[in-house]
């Protein structure tokens, strides 16, 4: 069984809550792997201590002039959106790295043919298990996540190649958990494609509902069956969460609140178990009884 | 010498822009024993791209063959590529262009550095969502 973990605010929980989660099925014998597709800010490794393995580069084509072939026309710059190749009249054209998004759309224009395709590394994909044993048994849970390199936007690619990864190796699990970034755009998208659950982390904040309305909108447009999670439950206005509920017609399946213990154990680097993550953890099984779908 | 400057305004009683990839013209002037020649301005189109304005503005920057650009900040990829095209960058003094020519012609202008890290421009086609 596939589900994203999302929300659209961001802060609201959805690293902690689906860290905790992994936990919980991995101690009731299910085999997870937890997939982070936050690729600006992946931190679920953080979260659980684990180790941390390179398993395969990110890449994307990155066009190289051959001036001996280059006319000066300046049709790559042109057709570049990203405005990445600069020609200024009676020059060699350039290519600032850092902007170019490897779509290749220069290359095919370049009626010379002085282009060629070169590579550049924008991200990778890492696995990682947790060290501290005593806590997680490191055979049922496995982390995959995907980084993208600093200063480098093409986040998307990023996602797009982690999800792949997990997908390929999706069949050896139980469940497979996707933490997704914040808010409701591509990557978030991508995280979520094909999945059997959504779990919407939310908190009772004018802006926590604002975003909540803006994901469940989404989700409902992708066709996938979603739940709310209310984090900070306690603290703010319930109501607010209650009536996008109702309104969205979307079920509140569990209340975690807002306890001392539960950023003790954050900032000590553990991941939080709480009675009522259990719970959550309870139902998806009971849910889909042996897990595989 | 051929001197360029990001405006908010198309004419020597403008205001200088303090942003470079999105100002509203670059004016264009040759500066000939501290007279003001050719004056040129040209509006801006990148105001509106997602991505990259400052790579277009020293484009056309380039392509007016200008050896120095004032402005109060440029971006690290437009300053990559005013750095390949050997044009100079100078930092303005709030005031009008006129000014800041002035300034220049007199040699008192300091030279300016890139200032924030790449790919994190004042892009309006964000892409993190993120609050």
């Amino acid at each position: 069984m596939k589900i994203a973990i999302t929300g659209g605010k961001g802060g609201t929980g959805k690293s902690t809550i689906s860290t905790s989660l992994a936990v919980e099925l991995a101690a009731g014998e299910n085999k997870v792997l937890l997939v982070d597709a936050d690729v600006e800010c992946p931190d679920d490794h953080i979260i659980l201590s684990t180790n941390r393995k390179k398993v395969q580069d990110v890449c994307t084509i990155l066009p190289i002039l051959n001036q001996n072939k280059c006319l000066k026309c300046g049709d790559c710059s042109e057709i570049c959106k990203e405005n990445a190749i600069v020609f200024i009249k009676d020059r060699y054209p350039f290519i600032v790295t850092g902007q170019c998004n490897g779509c290749g759309a220069c290359i095919l224009a370049c009626s010379s043919k002085a282009l060629e395709k070169g590579q550049q590394e924008i991200g990778a994909i890492y696995q990682g298990k947790s060290k501290k044993s005593n806590q997680i048994s490191s055979e049922n849970l496995l982390l995959i996540w995907g980084e993208i390199e600093i200063g480098c936007e093409a986040t998307a690619l990023v996602v797009n190649a982690t999800r792949e990864y997990a997908e390929n190796i999706a069949s050896d699990y139980d469940y497979v958990l996707i933490d997704t970034a914040a808010g409701t755009h591509c990557n978030v998208i991508s995280a979520m494609i094909g999945v059997d659950l959504a779990l919407a982390v939310t908190e009772p904040t004018p802006l926590g509902k604002h975003d909540l309305e803006l994901i469940l909108q989404l989700l409902q447009l992708m066709e996938v069956e979603t739940q709310i999670i209310v984090n900070k439950s306690d603290i703010g206005d319930l109501n607010l969460i209650d009536d996008v509920s109702r309104n969205k017609n979307v079920p509140i399946i569990q209340k975690i609140p807002y306890e001392r213990e539960i950023l003790k154990k954050h900032s000590r680097g553990q991941p939080v178990t709480h009675n009522n993550i259990k719970k959550l953890s309870n139902a998806i099984t009971a849910k889909t009884v042996g897990g595989r779908h | 010498m051929k001197v360029a400057i990001a405006a908010s305004g198309a004419t020597l009683d403008s205001q200088a822009s303090p942003v470079f990839g999105r100002c509203s013209h670059i004016i264009v002037v040759d500066i000939v024993d501290g007279d003001f020649k050719d004056v040129k301005a040209i509006p801006n189109p990148s105001t509106t791209e997602g991505g990259g304005a400052g790579i277009k503005t020293a484009r056309i920057v380039g392509n007016e063959n200008a050896q120095a650009l004032i402005s109060g900040s440029v971006g690290p990829n437009a300053f990559e590529v005013l750095t390949q095209l050997e044009i100079k960058t100078y930092q303005m003094v709030q005031g009008t262009v006129e000014e800041n020519l002035t300034l220049m012609s007199q040699g008192k202008l300091d030279e300016l550095h890139p200032t924030a890290p790449r790919g994190r421009g004042l892009g309006v086609g964000g892409r993190g969502g993120r609050r």
